[in-house]
């Protein structure tokens, strides 16, 4: 199959170099576009075996954004043959599972942008001069950004606290050390929040509407709130993720990324009716 | 509860979603310690509910990086301790020479089921990680006066 590397807007790309020679040595030929990654020099892609060209010709044109092709295409969402987003949640289809990934790194990023734009310290400090901290965390969402993010923020040694409407949520939440928040006080614990990281996000659901602008609003003065999920809190934030929140750590979202479409073209070349294959084709 | 007579020594530990919701990561720790810091843990790259869900309990109770394997490392002659890691089992298709499992008998991530735990010689000790490790550590024997 020839393999076409998507130049695309995102500043995300869709393979790296170092997963070109697994590619190359399922027979394939992989194609970059000229110019491809601020992320890799075009020379990088060559030294790994890849050829500069165009996805017209291509068989299978990969991307992290849905892309314009006369071929095959593999994107992160849809509109796709291939949506990596479709993967079903099973331990064997995880290699490939880019909702996961690029998760982790969203979660990752929420939780560090909040830590920093917080002018307090994270953990707590007994000083001759007063003590400090802990920060009080709550992170609202607790699939794999939510998880991320309060494991970071465990780490910083913040009191973290995590709400998620689903009840096996709980034992997941303690089992990174953290606190779980019933339904009926996460209200009272929005209000104390020192940082506040939402991530809740389904595939495929409307982003749901947790903080109003008026719970913001009453929050403590320096209090700092993240929207990783992009459209979890009403109105000024500190920052907004949204569907394409691990873009902001390119070179390890792409990383990751690469090593799911690498993963998901070797399953295709060797059973293009795997279970894993079929669940993402459209 | 059954006796532990078989030595761990050099064992290589499995840990799973089970010690982190026992957070058993500390009593890990101190029974690596009693058995002289010989164990190697491998951790699963889909051990936990996310990525990096074992190290970030590992981390702190001080298991060296240096004794981190991942899932290349081959398991065949070794001792295996699993700990609350039955469907880590599954994704390994681990053909170890001993192999002793500390499970509360909770559901796996993806409801699979290793062959290996219905094995004759496969130890299982049922019981919440923590307390189950921490019986391991009070039951150990030195085995160098």
């Amino acid at each position: 199959m020839r393999i076409a590397v998507a130049h695309e807007p995102d500043p995300r790309v869709a393979l790296v170099p170092a997963d070109v020679p697994a590619l190359l040595a399922l027979g394939h030929d992989v194609v970059v576009e000229e110019g491809l990654t601020d992320l890799h020099p075009d020379a990088d892609y060559l030294a790994a075996g890849a050829t500069l060209g165009s996805r017209d010709d291509a068989d299978l044109v990969v991307a992290v954004q849905p892309v314009e092709a006369g071929s095959l295409t593999l994107a992160l969402r849809a509109p796709a043959t291939y949506v990596l987003e479709r993967v079903p949640r099973t331990g064997r289809a995880q290699v490939v599972d880019a909702v996961t990934s690029q998760s982790l790194v969203a979660g990752h990023h929420g939780a560090l942008l909040a830590a920093s734009r917080w002018d307090g310290l994270l953990g707590r400090h007994t000083t001759a001069a007063g003590t400090l901290g802990p920060a009080d965390a709550l992170v609202l969402g607790s699939g794999v950004a939510g998880l991320g993010a309060i494991g970071t923020l465990v780490r910083l040694g913040a009191r973290v606290s995590a709400h998620d409407v689903r009840p096996s949520c709980a034992a997941e939440v303690a089992s990174l050390g953290a606190a779980y928040v019933a339904a009926d006080e996460v209200a009272d614990r929005v209000r104390e929040a020192d940082l506040l990281v939402t991530t809740a996000r389904s595939v495929g659901q409307p982003v749901p509407l947790l903080v109003s602008a008026a719970q913001v609003a009453a929050m403590r003065p320096g209090s700092v709130v993240v929207d990783v999920a992009g459209g979890n809190v009403e109105g000024t934030v500190a920052w907004r993720g949204g569907p394409d929140a691990a873009a902001a750590r390119p070179a390890t979202a792409s990383r990751l990324y690469s090593a799911n479409v690498a993963a998901f073209i070797t399953l295709l070349t060797h059973d293009p009716d795997d279970e894993v294959v079929s669940a993402c084709a459209t | 509860m059954r006796d532990l007579s078989l030595d761990l020594t050099g064992a290589v530990v499995v840990p799973g979603f089970g010690l982190a919701a026992a957070q058993a990561h500390h009593a890990l720790r101190a029974l690596d310690a009693a058995y002289g810091d010989t164990w190697l843990h491998l951790v699963h790259p889909l051990a936990g509910r996310y990525p990096g869900h074992l190290d970030l309990l590992l981390d702190p109770a001080g298991v060296p990086w240096e004794r981190r394997v991942g899932p290349e490392h081959d398991l065949h002659g070794a001792t295996v301790l699993a700990v609350g890691a039955n469907d880590v089992l599954t994704w390994l298709a681990v053909e170890p020479a001993r192999l002793v499992v500390v499970t509360d008998g909770g559901p796996s991530f993806d409801g699979t089921h290793a062959p290996v735990l219905d094995d004759p010689r496969t130890t299982v000790l049922r019981g919440d990680a923590r307390e189950v490790l921490q019986w391991m550590l009070a039951v150990r024997q030195p085995t160098t006066p």
